[in-house]
């Protein structure tokens, strides 16, 4: 109670209100200090959400550093910030010189493929290599990196579920993932040149709800697509929600260094997405899948590039376990659910489906989670850093 | 409408009054245009009233994937098993089990009612129908009916067709991940330590166990406390006889051996027909290593435990040996 009272006292007077000026009583403690975030890229899908999340803790202050100001959140500080410029660290580095955050959240990418493949390198690789350079000349003790857990890459022997320290192996073909793990290098760079700073890589599994319009999405929602036949990997969707509560749950904890996996309960195979979705799956063998994709893409019609058909042949399921002893993340809802709330709620009415019978049974898999999850000693395990 | 897109109080006036409104000619167009699906689709429309499920456009994509899912369900486990769309395909291996290969299984009482354990097995027989068979002789004759949950070398799991349908039998991909992982949630596992060396085995080395990988089993064993439970199979070493292996066939296909048998690849797709020897099935007693957890990482002791459980074996399979006769009847 008397930390809420120290922080209101903390806040400043407002200015040209006209009504009468409040002086709040002096607390003796100091009040907390108020964490100062930024976040690259504040303004996009993801980092809107991280920033809405930060607005109403009351102990974070936000700052976006973006090319727009994000949406409608008037109240939140914004700072000019273009990545693909060559000099951006120069940039950067004098912004967050005024600004003096005590932590970076890095989440301004691109999370799906893009033609202009310049434009995205620059962004997604570059893009880091600017921020973890600026972030290393002006001493920021913190900084986190949003990636995905693409990075594994799709690979016949992967083990069913990926541990962060599983070596990346994506196809060196897929410039879209191997953006992402050149941007985690540069995150082991910066870690290695500063041992003060603590770095910590968030790999997401990708994102799913009904706002979701990635190229996932997009390829979940189409009336048809290529299925490579004879294969059926299982895959992971995660709600944007539960990929923020990861990201605010990281900044509480500074101890927590290193590498984690963000992944919801539960895997759905592909061909249960395509049910739910009422999207058509047309088998073609998988040498063929791959030039149709490529050739979809070539002509502006597909959604990713044919070396990205991998992930739609074998799994790339990572496990959540670290994030859950280390971080406390647990999400709340399970790939079923994601998957399942998506198509309804995109795809919801006149169908064959029966998307209550299929809720029943998510519901009946979720009890199953929590009993298993309740069942493990992780106790023991809390609070501890690897 | 107006310009602006309100409607305007006074609509200006048409500069052609349609003949329909004049009443000189009946038109086929209907007055309301929310009618006009029912003129042009007739009775489909009106079907499409009475069932409002079938209102979207993907619902015939819905009939289709419900009809290519329809043995499947939505409870899958975390590897993808589907128990239910496992059930349908006890009858063929029952029919391998009990008509075609005839297994006696012995001493299932030595598997646990419940909790992790790791079945060794030795491998052989070409393509790997010894493992549905210690599954299936699991699920049929233990007390419990428990699943052992077999981890499938690669080069299946890999494979189109095979790798979606493995998972709904509740196989997993062999990797110590994934048999720790296994084995944490206490489920009983096996494993086939020979790997590709003792499937593709030649048939003169029939029954001689090939080197056990490098004791990852072992080491699973070792690192969550569970007991390995030694099965010797007996039969399926005869059902593909290996006299050759044709790398230079296989090879360039990618695969790690090309049999040449009495039937393949002479009888072309009826050399995938095994023969119908008799099986012996022997589980052993369990074997409960006293070393703790550390000593997965001294590998001179994983070997030597690891050899230990491989002279186990091969003993079970000698004395059934010496026991048995005709290799098709078994008398």
């Amino acid at each position: 109670m008397a930390g809420k009272a120290g922080v209101k006292a903390a806040r400043p007077r407002r200015n040209g209100s006209g009504g009468r000026v409040v002086h709040f009583p002096r607390v003796e403690e100091t009040p907390a200090k108020r964490l100062k975030v930024v976040v690259t890229g504040g303004s996009g899908f993801f980092g809107e959400r991280l920033v809405r999340a930060l607005l109403a803790r009351p102990d974070r202050e936000v700052v976006v550093f973006d090319l727009v100001p994000p949406g409608d959140l008037l109240e939140v500080r914004h700072r000019f910030l273009d990545l693909n410029l060559p000099f951006a660290d120069g940039t950067l580095f004098k912004l967050l010189k005024e600004e003096k955050p005590d932590a970076i959240v890095h989440l301004a990418q691109l999370r799906s493929p893009s033609h202009h493949a310049t434009y995205a390198h620059e962004l997604n690789a570059i893009g880091a290599l600017h921020v973890f350079a600026a972030a290393g000349e002006a001493r920021i003790p913190r900084i986190l990196l949003g990636s995905m857990s693409l990075v594994y890459g799709a690979r016949g022997d992967n083990p069913n579920f990926l541990t962060e320290e599983h070596p990346l192996r994506p196809d060196p073909q897929d410039r879209f993932v191997g953006d992402f793990v050149e941007a985690e290098s540069h995150a082991r760079t910066h870690a290695r040149r500063h041992p003060e700073t603590r770095v910590q890589i968030l790999r997401f599994v990708p994102l799913l709800s009904p706002e979701v319009r990635d190229y996932r999405a997009r390829l979940f929602a189409a009336p048809f697509s290529w299925q490579l036949l004879g294969y059926d990997p299982l895959v992971q969707a995660l709600h944007p929600d539960d990929a923020v509560d990861a990201l605010v749950r990281a900044l509480d904890r500074p101890e927590a260094q290193g590498v984690f996996n963000i992944a919801p309960e539960g895997v759905v195979p592909l061909s249960t997405v395509r049910l739910l979705f009422g999207s058509l799956g047309v088998p073609v063998p998988h040498p063929l899948g791959y030039a149709l994709y490529e050739a979809a893409w070539l002509a502006g019609l597909g959604v990713m590039p044919g070396v990205h058909a991998h992930y739609l042949r074998y799994s790339c399921v990572v496990d959540d376990e670290k994030a859950r002893r280390v971080l406390g993340f647990s999400a709340k809802h399970t790939t079923l659910e994601v998957v399942l709330e998506t198509a309804r709620a995109r795809f919801g009415s006149g169908r064959l489906v029966d998307f209550d019978a299929v809720a029943d049974v998510a519901r009946a898999a979720r009890h199953a989670y929590e009993q298993r999850v309740r069942a493990r000693p992780r106790a023991a395990a809390q609070g501890v850093a690897s | 409408m107006s310009a602006r897109g309100h409607p305007s109080p006074h609509p200006a006036p048409a500069l052609f009054e349609p003949a329909r409104d004049a009443g000189l000619t009946p038109s086929i167009l209907p007055k309301n245009p929310e009618d006009l699906t029912h003129v042009i689709l007739g009775e489909a429309a009106r079907f499409l009233d009475a069932h409002p499920e079938l209102k979207s456009p993907r619902a015939l994509v819905d009939a289709w994937n419900l009809f290519r899912n329809r043995s499947r369900t939505f409870l899958l486990d975390d590897f993808g098993y589907d128990e239910v769309a496992a059930r349908p395909w006890a009858e063929l291996f029952d029919f391998l089990y009990t008509v075609w290969w005839r297994v006696t299984l012995n001493g299932v009482e030595n598997v646990p009612n419940a909790g992790r354990a790791l079945l060794v097995a030795n491998h052989s027989g070409v393509l790997p129908w010894d493992g549905a068979m210690v599954k299936r002789g699991i699920a049929r004759e233990h007390a419990a009916h428990r699943t052992a949950r077999m981890l499938v070398l690669d080069m299946f799991t890999t494979l189109p067709f095979l790798q979606p349908w493995l998972r709904h039998m509740g196989e997993v991909r062999a990797c110590p991940e994934n048999g720790a992982r296994l084995l944490e949630r206490d489920e009983l596992v096996g494993v086939f330590p020979e790997g590709v060396k003792g499937v593709g085995k030649l048939f003169r080395d029939r029954y001689r166990l090939a080197r056990f990988g490098r004791g990852g089993f072992v080491r699973l064993a070792l690192q969550t406390g569970a007991p390995i439970i030694p099965v010797a199979v007996v039969g399926a070493e005869e059902i593909h006889p290996n006299l050759a292996r044709m790398d230079f066939i296989g090879k360039p296909l990618g695969l790690p051996y090309f049999p040449l048998t009495p039937t393949f690849p002479l009888l072309g797709p009826l050399g995938f027909l095994p023969l119908p020897t008799k099986w012996w099935i022997d589980i052993g007693k369990p074997i409960l290593f006293d070393h703790g957890p550390e000593v997965a990482d001294r590998p001179m002791i994983v070997n030597e435990l690891a050899d230990r459980v491989r002279s186990t074996l091969q003993t079970m399979i000698d004395s059934r040996l010496a026991r048995r006769g005709s290799v098709f009847t078994g008398d």
